[in-house]
């Protein structure tokens, strides 16, 4: 893949990267929002599920379990949304890091480059100084023949100082991008870190809660048991809590990494439009001066 | 406790009892099998990462959160098939397997929690006559069950769809729900607790629970019937050990039934412990699922 088309590429993952990231910065919002609202509206120990499950007759157990199962379910959504973006972080960490690798071989490839044409350059320059002296001190066919060595010079000087510019082109690009796509992969890796932890602390009282809930629908309605679903209900809302606190915080610090990373990324697009005009500007110019 | 299935176990064990839901010939006293067949099929398709399924020591049915994460998968998929979009653009492989299990789920139809109708059958000089219709699919235990229950309301007067909607929602739907759980006698005694109501009959139909074959799941299906035109009680069940059956002066019958589907190799073999236990109970076959090729 050229130079070019392999930016393009990774800007172009890049930029769908980072649409997903400020999505997931919404979703997070409205995951601490929504689950501020479930808590406040989660019955409280005494007046709701305590009390309907120290009644503890078979006849309240039915809808009860179902209303526990209802809430399992709510709290079941939000944890696997957790795991899903844990893995997609997973995943497009590891594509980030391959497109940081190939970004890497690009900006090494193109300052190689650079560094050659830069060294061939004054070799390039004396060959042509060498020819214009002979054209003005020869006559006849010795003239002509240091015309064309001056053409060929000139030519030669021509190509090294395209590919100077060339070269330099592609490594400020790759460079500049290489230096969002390590921001970004700072941010994703606290963010993975982050929601790896609610993930987990959700993922444990699930399965609490999904043990006691088995026990309750083997049939089991002594008072302890009752108790013991309240121990995690309580338990689960205090993750949920904790998510909801966590969630809130990954949305604040999504929105802003976010933004300044859309900065970045128009600037980047900014800096090679104005690159890729100024440098079409010299190249006409050059062709105007170049005689042929 | 029965030892979780590995991935590819896992979902042919699914595929087998969505096939076995579809070869017991239910009627409309049991809940609808399509649903159950559509629920079963989803959860054939395995989650990456989490191959393995668990199944309820008590019926035999995948654990409750397995019927859970199809109904919440459902609802995460088109956000997270957005998130994924470029990584499988880029072709990341473990991302393309995620993609497809996601579309699958987008693509399924989760059991919903239950559904209610309620049917006019006539108006009487003393009430209405009326059917009402309960599915539950009560993924938290699990139990898949329909409640077909005839009955008289004394307290209906004039009938009207809608007053009759909000009268059994309000006053009969929690009764009903308390008493989904109980066996069909005790319901039955319960409901007619009640001054106002007559019960005609009352039938439940369950599909479950499970039992292991060699070859696949045994699912079963039991529909029990009480009513005041049934005389006597009739249990043909080999999976209770007991149960109380109502008296002669209860002053209703009671039947129960349960059939079997069974994989195809193994039907005769059913046939004949049916027979060792005293049951007349219906065997049903069903074709095996392959493997799929290259696995263990």
């Amino acid at each position: 893949m050229a130079s070019e088309d392999c930016i393009t590429d990774v800007l172009a993952r890049h930029r769908e990267r980072v649409a997903s990231l400020e999505q997931l910065g919404k979703a997070e919002r409205a995951l601490g929002e929504e689950l501020q609202r479930t808590l406040s509206a989660q019955p409280t120990a005494r007046t709701g599920l305590l009390g309907r499950l120290l009644r503890g007759k078979a006849k309240t157990e039915a809808p009860l379990l179902q209303t526990l199962w209802e809430r399992h379910e709510q709290a079941m959504e939000k944890v696997r949304a957790l795991g899903h973006h844990v893995e997609a972080l997973d995943r497009d960490l590891a594509l980030l890091q391959a497109d940081v690798e190939r970004l890497g071989d690009e900006a090494c490839a193109a300052a190689h480059k650079r560094d050659a044409s830069e060294k061939a350059l004054p070799e390039a320059l004396s060959a042509q100084a060498r020819a214009e002296s002979d054209v003005a001190q020869t006559t006849g066919v010795a003239a002509i023949e240091a015309g064309r060595a001056l053409d060929r010079a000139k030519a030669r000087a021509w190509d090294l100082r395209q590919e100077v510019e060339r070269s330099q082109a592609v490594e400020e690009r790759t460079l500049g991008l290489l230096e969002v796509l390590r921001e970004t992969r700072g941010t994703m890796e606290r963010l993975h870190a982050s929601l790896g932890q609610l993930h987990d602390a959700g993922t444990r009282a699930l399965a609490d809660l999904e043990r006691r809930l088995s026990i309750l629908a083997a049939g089991a309605t002594a008072r302890d048991l009752a108790l013991q679903t309240v121990g995690a209900m309580d338990a689960l809302r205090e993750t949920l809590h904790v998510v909801s606190n966590l969630a809130d915080e990954n949305a604040t610090f999504l929105d802003e990494r976010v933004d300044a990373l859309d900065a970045r990324m128009r600037l980047l697009d900014a800096q090679s439009e104005t690159e890729r005009e100024a440098r079409d500007e010299v190249e006409a110019a050059l062709r105007r001066s170049t005689p042929r | 406790m029965r030892t979780p299935l590995p991935g590819n176990e896992a979902s042919t064990w699914c595929l087998q009892a969505a096939r076995a839901v579809d070869a017991l010939r239910l009627n409309r006293q049991y809940p609808p099998w399509e649903a159950l067949r559509a629920h079963l099929d989803a959860l054939a398709v395995r989650p990456p990462g989490e191959e393995t399924l668990s199944r309820c020591p008590r019926t035999g049915w995948p654990v409750p959160a397995e019927w859970l994460r199809v109904r919440v998968d459902h609802r995460l998929a088109p956000e997270m098939l957005a998130r994924i979009h470029h990584m499988e653009k880029a072709g990341d492989e473990p991302s393309r397997k995620k993609g497809d299990y996601l579309r699958a789920m987008a693509a399924a139809h989760p059991l919903p929690d239950g559904d209610l109708h309620v049917a006019l059958i006539r108006r009487e000089p003393d009430g209405v006559r009326f059917q009402v219709v309960l599915d539950r699919w009560e993924v938290g235990r699990p139990a898949f069950v329909r409640w077909t229950i005839r009955l008289l309301d004394r307290g209906v007067r004039a009938f009207d769809a809608d007053e009759m909607a909000s009268h059994v929602h309000e006053s009969f739907k929690r009764r009903l729900l308390a008493l989904a759980s109980q066996p069909v006698p005790e319901a039955l005694v319960l409901l007619r607790a009640h001054d106002d109501l007559v019960v005609d009959e009352m039938a439940r139909g369950e599909v479950g629970p499970v039992l292991d074959a060699t070859t696949g799941p045994v699912v079963s299906a039991g529909l029990g019937r009480a009513s005041p035109a049934i005389q006597g009680v009739a249990v043909d069940d080999p999976l209770q050990d007991e149960m109380h059956v109502p008296g002669q002066d209860a002053g209703f019958g009671y039947t129960f039934q349960r059939k079997w589907a069974v994989p195809e190799a193994e039907v005769a073999g059913h046939q004949a412990w049916l027979r060792k236990v005293g049951s007349k109970g219906m065997v049903y076959g069903y074709a095996a699922v392959a493997l799929p090729h290259g696995s263990v």
